[in-house]
């Protein structure tokens, strides 16, 4: 009877054990670091997506701007595409995460000047390590921060303060999902 | 190629193709490739990815008409095609290169259908020149697709799809060796190049219509040093590419003097610029640019390494400039001659303040 009391008691410290590990080993894939579907309300997929693990594959999907990433030690990237409304008009919203292998690489990436974002304006305690956009007149805007060693972009097709405001929302879902 | 279903979605500032009858424009046939609102890559929801720089397709349709037929000096849009094509039959084969590899800055499709309306109007002895003969191109699938445009490999309707069919044949491209699309190569009687007005962050500094044929080779990326200079000029300077590409069109109704070429429009500029030399358009195409204070245009002296190679001018003053304002309202019409008094070549710049939906 004893030994089955032990016996008992380490299999339950084993399972306990190999639970706890479990959770904490649990490894998000970049492609789990993405806006999922519907996710942010009104944002649904929509559109080019893809997962590029090297920079032969990353030059398929965005051709002569994969050698600005290759520069700064790109490992892999994902892309999704989303469609919601804004305003009462159709939006789309691409999100990219790239991982740059380290936080340097990631940064450098970031302050890049070949990214033609050397006017954005910088959104204080925003998301990442250092957050920046740039609106393009009633056109378009573009937001990208690093965090961690991802370096992240999102283009939205509409320029208000309300398309803004949902660029940080995108930006803050991923950079949760980072930390 | 319409999708009727499409047509019916809920209507916004996005350009959507309409019926001539709807539009009361009598003559003009309906779309023949589709626009606006079109199946994405994935299948999880109907609305399309394209961007919001939506262009008004009569005014494209009248920019491009008039573009033509000044260029030629030729009043019939039909017959000014034809002058540009001398060797084309009823039989012949088009290829029209366009630029998708930004969906939110894509050669628009309303211009690539501006286009195609006005090819099926030549004539050839009473036929018209059938638009299954005409194959709209580019490389990236997914990219095409989500542009706004409807893809199409049947035999009924204009051709529209991603190529991925390659020479065997080697092209030495200044050191690199290259295979071309075997569209160029083989197939095509002629080729018509169809660039957007964006600048290029990472390489070349600008891309327009000479670099649109790194979608028309096998291997572009060993041409991505120094700036593309000479090798996108060598490209194009290709036999089947010389000799084949008969006019070039820059879609300028939006640019992206930053974040190009993946990025999306950064300024609006309701132009449309149309040449037979593939130099002087793009020399006038980073000139635009440079106005923006784009960032990277003094990167892209591939243009002036491309005069090099005897396939056009980056002179201006031997360019003759025809400027088109306002043609989908009273058209104002304005020749410049070469300033040097010798004229390499013409370039029409047609602008429109309605291009742009």
């Amino acid at each position: 009877m004893k030994k089955i009391g032990i016996l008992v008691a380490i299999m339950i410290i084993c399972f306990s054990c190999s639970k706890s590990s479990g959770t904490e080993n649990e490894i998000l894939t970049i492609e789990d670091l993405l806006v999922q579907n519907s996710e942010i309300t009104g944002w649904s997929y929509s559109g080019v997506s893809w997962v590029a693990s090297s920079i032969s594959e990353l030059t398929e999907y965005i051709n002569g701007m994969a050698e600005i990433y290759q520069k700064h030690g790109f490992i892999e990237g994902a892309q999704r595409s989303y469609a919601g409304t804004i305003d009462g008009t159709s939006c789309a919203i691409q999100l990219i995460i790239y991982d740059m292998d380290t936080e340097t690489n990631a940064e450098d990436m970031y302050n890049d000047p070949d990214l033609g974002l050397s006017s954005a304006t910088v959104w204080t305690n925003g998301a990442g390590t250092e957050c920046h956009y740039v609106r393009y007149g009633g056109l378009s805007q573009v937001m990208t921060f690093y965090s961690s060693t991802y370096f992240v972009y999102l283009y939205i097709d509409y320029d208000s303060d309300e398309s803004l405001n949902i660029l940080k929302q995108f930006a803050l879902n991923v950079d949760g999902k980072i930390e | 190629m319409v999708d009727n279903k499409k047509e019916t979605k809920k209507m916004d500032r996005r350009s959507f193709i309409k019926l001539a009858s709807a539009t009361g424009l009598a003559g003009m046939v309906a779309p023949i490739i589709g626009c606006g609102e079109n199946p994405t890559s994935s299948d999880e929801s109907s609305i399309s990815s394209s961007s919001n720089n939506s262009v008004n397709q009569a005014t494209a349709q009248a920019m491009i008409d008039a573009g033509i037929k000044n260029l030629t000096g030729l009043n019939d849009v039909g017959e000014a095609w034809k002058s540009i094509m001398p060797n084309l039959s009823a039989t012949g084969i088009i290829a029209i290169k366009v630029n998708c590899r930004s969906s939110s800055l894509p050669t628009h499709p309303e211009v690539a259908n501006a286009v195609v309306e006005g090819l099926v109007q030549m004539n050839f002895d009473g036929i018209s020149f059938p638009e299954n003969n005409i194959h709209i191109y580019d490389n990236f699938k997914a990219y095409f697709e989500a542009s706004g445009y409807t893809l199409n490999s049947s035999s009924s309707g204009v051709r529209c799809y991603e190529n991925n069919s390659y020479s065997s044949q080697n092209y030495s491209v200044n050191g690199t060796s290259q295979n071309l699309a075997t569209l160029i190569t083989n197939t095509a009687d002629y080729l018509i190049n169809i660039a957007v007005l964006k600048n290029h962050n990472s390489m070349a500094g600008v891309t327009l219509c000479m670099k649109n044929h790194f979608g028309s080779c096998a291997s572009p990326r060993s041409m991505h040093v120094n700036y593309g200079d000479p090798y996108i000029g060598a490209l194009n300077a290709l036999s089947p590419i010389k000799t084949k590409q008969c006019i070039n069109i820059i879609d300028a109704i939006y640019g992206a003097a930053e974040g190009g070429p993946y990025g999306g429009p950064t300024f609006i500029a309701n132009k449309i610029l149309m040449s037979q030399d593939v130099v002087a358009i793009d020399y006038l195409g980073r000139k635009m640019l440079e106005e923006q204070n784009s960032s990277t245009v003094s990167w892209a002296t591939y243009i002036d390494s491309a005069a090099d190679y005897g396939i056009g001018t980056n002179d201006p003053t031997r360019m003759e400039f025809i400027n088109i304002t306002n043609p989908s309202g009273t058209a104002e019409i304005t020749s410049t001659p070469a300033s040097s008094g010798i004229t390499a070549c013409k370039v029409a710049i047609i602008e429109d303040e309605n291009a742009s939906a």
